[in-house]
Parts: structure tokens; C-alpha cells; sequence
């Protein structure tokens, strides 16, 4: 109770003093005063001031950007925006208004927009560690570690490389392949900060890429043993601990990294994949749905949310969410795939047909969807053609049981016993080595995109 | 792995000059809403107080973890005393070389007292069994006109002749069917078209107590039930009737004895429409099978080339249940088998040549995490087409341990058939669909003759469910008993078209089916709200036809084959 009175006082005190102080003060100090009531969520009473200093300073560029910042906190995005390219046009080196866009385009989910902004930061400010930092994460989340690289060396050129820069250099190393460098990197980060758990899961990932299990448990457990649990490196634990196959400790991780944060989008989207791993489509589903309610446009989230709705067969919504996820990212093969499989259990073959060709166009060397082409053609009575893609199928994958299974069938109705029993004994020995018995969905997974 | 929390000032933390938002962005999916079509006809428990039906099924739960112990039993609606009125058999495990009950136990045969309660009327009948028994096939073998009893069961199967006076003598021996080994699903058919009720036995795996595998979860140090494919398969029995109490086993010259499988369910139907009954069985963890019928005596595998062996992924699943149904009236049979979890029920849709497309719909997603038994289509609500009923429970009691999601005790299944696919109308259908059961065996039947079929469920180490048949949405009905005088006794292959309200409906009889379990044999016919039924062709599998006509609805008429003879039965 007293702190509510407190804060009512200030209320009182600042609106009483607002009209006396604004016939003395300039616009800096004016200026300030408006970031001072934004920051204390006193929006009204800064908007009331802005206008009144757009009346004194109508070309002022800083005015645009807090009142940007304004809307923006009321949740108005698209009038934030309009506002915001105002002051960057009004005053191209204003950084503020860079940085402003270049957080609301990361919050609309739109990184090109993003890294333009980004850029402009750096043209105005080549020193800003932190805009580099995050001008170099974007590209190595849009799967550009070259790019990355090229920023970090940027900066690098007239600054030494901070620990959150080598911490990033070392991951875009490891991104492209390049193990030495990445633990070079890792290395020398940990050389800064020897209790740095980012630093020792990077070098985690490297062991395990190496193939030795050994050091990447022991980095794994020497980061876990740190105690830094923040909920980023939670989740980045998390990741290299699913990598590693140790999917309990990696689910453990990332509930706790969600239960810091809830809000992070990226935490569901890595529980409902480490779902998948575990078996649980209905958790899965859950998981993959709270990333949809924060990112409801982001095509990865939408092909899990499909992907994992196809599994259990909830055919109906599982094409609504594949077919959204193309609109925004039509180059996924498994997304045409996936409809293909819908297509066939809805017995539509045809169209079937049609969407498998699409996946196969996309990427040749999918053997599934070679695979399931030729059920359909079969299915179809297209045997020509079915045998075709099945005998292309196994050739890509000599161990396809459903390739194998369909040829079989195949030579069954064509009356070929001999060869259908031959089909069938190859089957019998893939089911007894235990190999390729998975279902149809669960040998195509969605390939995951870091966020 | 417990992670102490510290806060940590992040690099590279994107926030807009001096503020922090929250983005709630609403968004709404474009789901499609099935439309719940409410139903009036509901199913309602009949406590073991008010039935009277106080029997528990014995599973003879052991430490050892028998399979035999999981996997039974089933239960029968049958009229042994041709009383018009559907009495009750269920059956119960009993001493085998692994098991010694410290009390005897019994089969149990519970008499209609035509007032919804049952009395038990084993002892004096004589059918408490005495084996590990498994299933129950009812039917009446040698056309005396007494529905006689053909008990399934680990060791020894045996044949309980109805002698026409509330009792019945085992005649096992005398008619050669024994099948010594383990059985579950029996079907009576007649294979050969002579008249004769022939006999299909399925085998399970090759099992005694020396062969118990010793399967385990390392970590929890836990002894379970053994997935069946550790176990070597059996062939299955055929057995033709020779018409003098005897039986011969034709298992080897019929070709079933060439392909040994780990069988449970069974159903006789006429898949190609060429007049002769074929079987379709199901198998753990081996492909199913699907003898077609070749007129001459013999059986040919035809599973695989048929599309219904495997999943479509290539790989065998846990068959146990299995029905037989045209469910779009295009006059196919089409098949069902239910799986265990995770694999996904199969409802085959028949393509008319042979071959059959896997077309579940709704079942799949509802019976994805469930492991399928007793199955039967059958109209519930008198609307003329078939409906499903599906009875779950998973085979290993420890399996919620190992698996999340997976419950050992699970919930039945109703579905509707719409006209369009099958929905899922099992919350809408009584509370009992929202309890859970161990269950294995169902058979449908109308108990209380009401015209609405009503639903026993026999459960493993526990009490069996019955389940009347509330009706409510007051559609019409007439119902059938079909007495054959050159057709084999129980019809099984007769053909029923009947036209109401200028809807025409046709319907195989088939034999068989569910699992471990023997329906009442009476068809009852769904009029929907026509007032009249127009016209009734019944097609025998003798090749005669009767016509019928000026039909009183609401009842049950009793139709002799060839006489065109109606009557109303006791």
C-alpha cells in the first residue's frame, strides 16, 4: 500500500511540475524528460510531451523515434514502424532509430529487414560490439556462417574480438565444418572467461562431431557443473546434450531454460523437437503449438506443428498448418512430402502423385519420397512406374524396408512369386537387424533450422 | 542434472530504446471442426448387483509373466435354451503346466431370466471348462437346432454338445477337434458350401512353461509380458465337418497348415464376392493373412499381394482383433484389425480386386496411443449402417513404466458411421466411455430385446462390462432369426437386402470375428425413421432366395430358408 502511494506522488508531482519545467527547459532536456516517462510506462504523458515538442522542433528526428518507441509499448506496431523510418529518414545517422527497427523487424520475424538496420548501425557506430554481435548471430541464424564471419572480421579490424564475438566466431566455425578453427576460437573464449559454459558446450559439440563421446560428456559435465543457468545457455545445453543422444538431461535443460523464460520461442520449438526424440507426439504437439502461439507465421514452427499432427494422424489440421508453412517457405522438400502422405491416406493418390514429385524435384536423393511415390503409382496400378521409383528407391537406400515392401507387393500382383519372395526375405532381414522399421513420418523429420 | 539459477546481464539482448515489450500476437488456426452430430442412443452399465452377473475373470497374474496369463479371455451372447432370450458364457483361465488355481475355477454360463438379471446356470449345464481357457465359438455344428459351444484354451479346446436340455456333454474327443497347443479365435463357417458348420481354429505361438523368455526392463529391474515375437508361430487348424459329430482336420490339404502365424483374430467372409467364405486373420507381430477361398478345398495366402499383411511402412504389426463389414454399402467386404499402440488400427477399404487401400480416418488418431481386442461393427443406432465398437487394454500390466501415455487399462470406443466416415461418438454415448478396462473380448447381442444391440466385455483379471443398449432416438427395426434347412446352420454367407423408406441396405453374414467372442446370431436391421420396411431378400448361401414382405417392424421374426415361412420366435 505504500508503495502505491508512492508512486501516485511522483504522478502527481511530475504532472503538477510538467508545464512550469517545459517553458525553461530546451529540447535535449525536454527530450530526456519524455525518454524518463516512457521508461516509467508514463506513455500518455509522454506522448503529451512529444507533441508538444514537435510543435516547437517539427523536424526533429529524436521526437519521431520516441514517439516510435511509444507506440510501439502500446503494442502498435505497424504505427512504431512508421514512425521509426520517419526519424531514420529525417536524420539518417540517428542509431536509435536503427536499433529501434532493427528490434521491431526481429520481433515481426523479419531478419532481412533486420540486418539492414543492423548495417546502418555499423556504418554509423563500426565500433558497436553489441550491433555487431547481433548483426553477426542474425546471419548465422538465417544458415549464413560465412557472412557472420565476414562481420566479426569487420569489426576485428579496429577492435579486439570481445568474449561474446569469439564465443560466435567459434559457432559460425563449427557451422561451416571447420573444427579446428571453431575450437581455436572456443578456446581462446574460454581463455577470457574460464568458467564460461558456452564456451566449453562449443567445445562439447566439437568432441562430439569428432566422434569422442568421452570429452564431449566430460565439457558437457564441466558446463553443467558451472552453474550458469541462464535460460540461453540452457537452451544451448540443452541442444548439444540432444546432439550428444542424452535427451533426458537435454529435456531437463531446456524445461528449466522455459521456466525462466516462457516467452522464448525458440525454447518450445527445441522441447517439442526433443519430444519427437523422446516419442511423445502428444507433448510434442503442445510444445510446437506454444512456439505457433508466439511466432504464428514462422514456417519451421508450422511444419513441426504439421509434421507432429501428421504422426498422430490428425490429418485435417496437420495440411492446414504444411500448407501455411509452404506459403512462406515453399522450398522445403518434406513439406510437399508430408501433404503427399496426407494425400495418400485420404486416398487420393493422384494428387499424391503430384505432391511427391514436387518433394523429389526439390531434392532427388530424398529416398521416402521415391518410396512413396511408387506406393502410390502401385496403389495407382501404375506398376511400370511404381517400380521404377521403388527400384530408385532402393538404390538410394538398399535398406528401405517400405521400398522393399512395395516391390514386393508389386511382384506379387504381377504374379512374380519368385521376386516377391525374394522382397520379402529381404523385409524379414531388415526387420530382424531392427533397421528402417520407422513409419513413414518418422523417417522424414523436419530439418530444424536454428532460431 | 539440477542447474543452479543465476541471473546473467546477456550480451547482445535486442530491446527498443527505453522500453521492453510484450508481444502477444493472436492467431487463429483454421481447424476444421468436425460436426459433433448429437446422438440420442446411449449405453448404460448393468452393475453385476442388478444383472446378477458376479463372475471375475482369473488371470492367473504371475510374477513369471506367462503370456497366457494377458491375453484372455473372451466372452459369448448365445440362446442355448432356445428360449428367445440371449444368455450369457464367459470364459476363464484354469489349470495349465504353469498355473495350479488354488480354487477351482470355471467358464460361467448365466441364464436370461428375460427381467435384465442372469442366473448362473454352469454347474448344472456343464460347461465350467476346466482348461486355461482362451475364446468362445457358439454355433450350432450339427443342425440339431441346440447352439452348441466350442471353447478355446491353452492346452485343450473343447467341444460342448447342447443336448437340447439345459445341459450339454463334451464331445471333444469324439469329433476330433482337440487342437491341442494354444488356441484363441475359433470361427464357425462352412468352407466347402456342403451345409455343414466347418471349423477354424487359430494358434497362437508354440508355448510352455519351460519356454518362457525372460524379458525385462534393465533398469528397473521389472519382469514383463514378452513381446509375442520372441515366440516361434503356429499353424491354425481348419477342421470340415463330416456331418456325424466328427470332424476331419483338413489343415494340411486346405493349405492353412502351410503358413504358421501368431493368430488371434479370425473372420469368415466372402471377400471377392464369389460365393465362397473366406478368412481373414490377424497376426502379432507377423504379417496377417488372408486365405482366399479357392472352391475346391483349398486356401491360398493372398495377405501380402492384397495389401492387408504389413502396414503400409512395410512391417508387421500386433494383429488381435478383427471384423468384417461392407461399411459404404458399394457390396464389398471391407476389413478391420486392431493394433497395438502406436501402430494404428487398419480399416481395410476393399477395391474389388483383390486388393484393399488402409482408409482408418477418424479411428486412427482416437486409437493411436491403444492397443485393440474385441471389434465389431454393428448398428447401434438403427439408422441402417454399421457402426464400430472397439475394446482396449494393453497386454502388459507394467507398460505405463516404460511407456508415457501408454495406460494399461484403457477406454472403449464408439464410432458412428456417417454416411461419409466414421466419428467418434464414444463421449457423446454414456458414461462408461469414460472409464477404463482392461478389456479383451466383446460380443454383441440383444439381451433385452429391445431391438438396440447391447454390448458384453469380457476384461483381463477382472469382472466383464455389460452394457445396455439404451436406444432413445426411436428408430425402427425388425430383427432376424435365420433358420437354414440346406444352408449351414448358423447362415453364415447369406446375403440380407432390405429396402425401408426407399434406402436400400445389403448385408453378408459373416462368421467370426472380434476376438475370442461369439455374437448373438440374429440380424437386426435398421429401418431409421421409415415407418415400414418395404421389402426383405434374403440370398442364401444354398443359393436359394426368399422374398419377403408386409413385414411387422419392431420385432423379431423367425424366417426358415426356402419355406418362406415367418414366425414369430418364442
Amino acid at each position: 500500500m505504500k508503495g502505491y502511494r508512492l508512486v501516485f506522488l511522483l504522478l502527481i508531482a511530475l504532472t503538477w511540475s510538467l508545464p512550469a519545467a517545459a517553458q525553461n527547459k530546451t529540447v535535449d532536456d525536454r527530450l530526456q524528460d519524455a525518454a524518463t516517462l516512457i521508461g516509467a510506462d508514463h506513455l500518455v504523458e509522454a506522448e503529451q510531451e512529444l507533441s508538444s515538442l514537435l510543435k516547437v522542433a517539427p523536424g526533429d528526428a529524436r521526437i519521431f523515434n520516441l514517439l516510435g518507441t511509444v507506440r510501439a509499448k502500446q503494442g502498435k506496431l505497424d504505427a512504431a514502424e512508421t514512425l521509426f523510418l520517419r526519424a531514420s529518414s529525417l536524420d539518417r545517422d540517428l542509431l536509435g532509430a536503427h536499433l529501434n527497427l532493427a528490434y521491431l523487424y526481429r520481433l515481426k520475424n523479419e531478419p532481412d529487414k533486420t540486418a539492414f538496420e543492423l548495417e546502418q548501425v555499423l556504418r554509423i557506430d563500426p565500433n558497436n560490439a553489441d550491433a555487431a554481435y547481433k548483426f553477426a548471430s542474425l546471419r548465422l541464424d538465417q544458415g549464413r556462417p560465412g557472412s557472420a564471419l565476414e562481420v566479426i572480421a569487420a569489426f576485428s579490424q579496429t577492435n579486439a574480438l570481445t568474449f561474446p564475438l569469439l564465443l560466435l566466431a567459434g559457432d559460425a566455425y563449427l557451422n561451416k565444418g571447420d573444427f579446428d578453427k571453431a575450437d581455436e576460437r572456443y578456446r581462446r573464449a574460454l581463455a577470457m572467461e574460464s568458467n564460461s559454459p558456452e564456451a566449453l558446450l562449443g567445445l562439447a559439440q566439437i568432441a562430439l562431431l569428432r566422434r569422442n563421446s568421452a570429452a564431449a560428456l566430460e565439457y558437457l559435465n564441466r558446463a553443467e557443473a558451472l552453474s550458469a543457468a541462464s535460460p540461453e545457455f540452457l537452451y544451448k545445453y540443452s541442444m548439444v546434450a540432444m546432439n550428444a543422444g542424452l535427451f533426458d538431461k537435454a529435456l531437463i535443460a531446456i524445461k528449466q531454460a522455459i521456466d525462466l523464460k516462457s516467452d522464448e520461442p525458440a525454447y518450445h520449438l527445441m522441447l517439442g523437437i526433443l519430444w519427437i526424440r523422446k516419442g511423445d507426439a502428444v507433448e510434442a504437439e503442445v510444445a510446437f503449438r506454444d512456439f505457433i502461439k508466439a511466432r504464428p507465421a514462422d514456417p519451421q514452427g508450422q511444419l513441426y506443428l504439421g509434421y507432429i499432427l501428421l504422426k498422430q494422424k490428425k490429418n485435417a489440421e496437420a495440411r492446414l498448418w504444411i500448407e501455411q508453412s509452404i506459403k512462406t517457405d515453399a522450398a522445403r522438400p518434406e513439406a510437399y512430402y508430408y501433404l503427399g502422405l496426407i494425400a495418400q491416406d485420404d486416398n487420393d493418390d493422384a494428387q499424391a502423385v503430384v505432391l511427391f514429385e514436387k518433394a523429389i524435384k526439390l531434392q532427388p536423393s530424398l529416398t521416402n519420397g521415391h518410396t512413396a511415390l511408387g506406393a502410390s503409382l502401385l496403389k495407382l496400378k501404375n506398376y511400370a512406374r511404381a517400380q521404377q521409383e521403388l527400384e530408385a528407391a532402393v538404390k538410394l537406400d538398399p535398406e528401405d524396408s517400405k521400398a522393399h515392401y512395395n516391390l514386393a507387393l508389386l511382384y506379387a500382383r504381377l504374379k512374380d512369386s519368385e521376386r516377391s519372395k525374394a522382397e520379402t526375405e529381404i523385409l524379414q532381414r531388415l526387420k530382424n537387424t531392427n533397421k528402417k522399421q520407422e513409419t513413414d513420418v518418422d523417417a522424414v523429420i523436419p530439418s530444424a533450422k536454428p532460431q | 542434472m539440477a542447474f543452479k539459477l543465476k541471473s546473467v546481464t546477456k550480451h547482445g539482448k535486442f530491446v527498443f530504446v527505453a522500453m521492453v515489450l510484450c508481444l502477444p500476437i493472436p492467431f487463429a488456426a483454421q481447424v476444421k471442426q468436425v460436426s459433433d452430430r448429437p446422438t440420442a442412443v446411449t449405453f448404460q452399465e448393468v452393475p453385476a448387483s442388478k444383472s446378477g452377473i458376479n463372475w471375475v475373470h482369473n488371470n492367473a497374474h504371475s510374477e513369471e509373466r506367462y503370456l497366457p496369463e494377458t491375453v484372455g479371455a473372451g466372452c459369448a451372447f448365445l440362446d442355448y435354451d432356445n428360449d428367445g432370450w440371449m444368455d450369457i458364457y464367459l470364459v476363464n483361465s484354469g489349470p495349465s503346466d504353469f498355473y495350479t488355481p488354488t480354487t477351482p475355477l470355471k467358464n460361467a454360463l448365466y441364464h436370461n431370466n428375460h427381467d435384465g438379471t442372469f442366473t448362473d446356470v454352469t454347474d448344472k449345464a456343464g460347461v465350467a471348462g476346466g482348461t486355461f481357457g482362451m475364446g468362445v465359438a457358439a454355433a450350432d455344428y450339427d443342425g440339431d437346432g441346440w447352439v452348441d459351444l466350442y471353447v478355446t484354451g491353452y492346452g485343450r479346446n473343447i467341444l460342448y454338445h447342447n443336448n437340447g436340455n439345459g445341459t450339454f456333454t463334451d464331445v471333444t474327443d469324439k469329433a476330433g477337434v482337440a487342437a491341442p497347443g494354444w488356441s484363441t479365435n475359433a470361427v464357425w463357417f462352412d468352407y466347402d458350401n456342403d451345409g455343414r458348420l466347418d471349423l477354424f481354429v487359430s494358434s497362437f505361438v508354440f508355448f510352455n512353461k519351460s519356454q518362457n523368455i525372460y524379458c525385462t526392463d534393465e533398469d528397473k529391474n521389472r519382469r514383463y509380458y514378452c513381446v509375442p515375437r520372441f515366440f516361434k508361430p503356429a499353424p491354425s487348424h481348419l477342421f470340415h465337418n463330416n456331418g456325424d459329430g466328427t470332424f476331419t482336420d483338413v489343415s494340411r490339404e486346405s493349405g492353412i497348415a502351410a503358413y504358421p502365424g501368431k493368430s488371434f483374430g479370425a473372420v469368415a467372409t466372402d471377400v471377392n464376392n464369389d460365393g465362397l467364405m473366406d478368412l481373414f486373420v490377424a497376426n502379432d507381430t507377423m504379417p496377417n493373412f488372408l486365405f482366399i477361398n479357392k472352391g475346391n478345398g483349398k486356401f491360398e495366402e493372398q495377405g501380402l499381394p492384397a495389401g492387408v499383411a504389413y502396414s503400409d511402412a512395410g512391417k508387421p504389426r500386433s494383429g488381435m482383433g478383427v471384423d468384417a463389414v461392407d461399411y459404404d454399402g458399394d457390396g464389398w467386404q471391407d476389413l478391420f484389425v486392431a493394433n497395438i499402440d502406436r501402430e494404428f488400427f487398419s480399416l481395410y477399404h476393399n477395391q474389388k480386386d483383390l486388393t484393399f487401400t488402409d482408409e482408418p480416418g477418424e479411428i486412427a488418431p482416437a486409437t493411436q496411443l491403444l492397443s485393440g481386442w474385441g471389434v465389431k461393427f454393428f448398428d447401434y443406432d438403427n439408422d441402417g449402417l454399421p457402426d464400430l465398437f472397439l475394446v482396449n487394454g494393453h497386454p502388459d500390466d507394467f507398460i505405463e513404466m516404460r511407456q508415457p501415455r501408454v495406460t494399461y487399462r484403457e477406454p472403449l470406443l464408439l464410432f458412428r458411421n456417417s454416411g461419409h466416415g466414421f466419428q467418434n461418438v464414444s463421449a457423446q454415448s454414456g458414461a462408461v466411455f469414460t472409464k477404463q478396462f482392461s478389456g479383451r473380448g466383446l460380443a454383441v447381442g440383444d439381451f433385452d430385446n429391445d431391438g438396440y444391440l447391447d454390448v458384453l466385455v469380457s476384461n483381463n483379471g477382472a469382472p466383464p462390462v455389460l452394457l445396455r443398449n439404451e436406444g432413445g432416438n426411436r428408430n425402427n427395426w425388425l430383427g432376424l432369426q435365420l433358420v437354414a434347412t440346406k444352408s449351414n446352420p448358423a447362415a453364415a454367407g447369406a446375403i440380407i437386402t432390405w429396402v425401408a423408406g426407399g434406402v436400400k441396405h445389403s448385408r453378408l453374414k459373416i462368421a467370426g470375428g472380434s476376438y475370442l467372442s461369439s455374437h448373438d446370431p440374429r440380424e437386426v436391421l435398421g429401418l431409421g425413421s421409415a415407418p415400414k420396411i418395404d421389402s426383405v431378400e434374403i440370398r442364401w448361401p444354398s443359393g436359394k432366395v426368399d422374398n419377403l414382405t408386409n413385414l411387422r417392424i419392431n420385432s423379431y421374426l423367425r424366417v426358415v430358408e426356402g419355406l418362406g415361412v415367418i414366425q414369430t420366435p418364442k
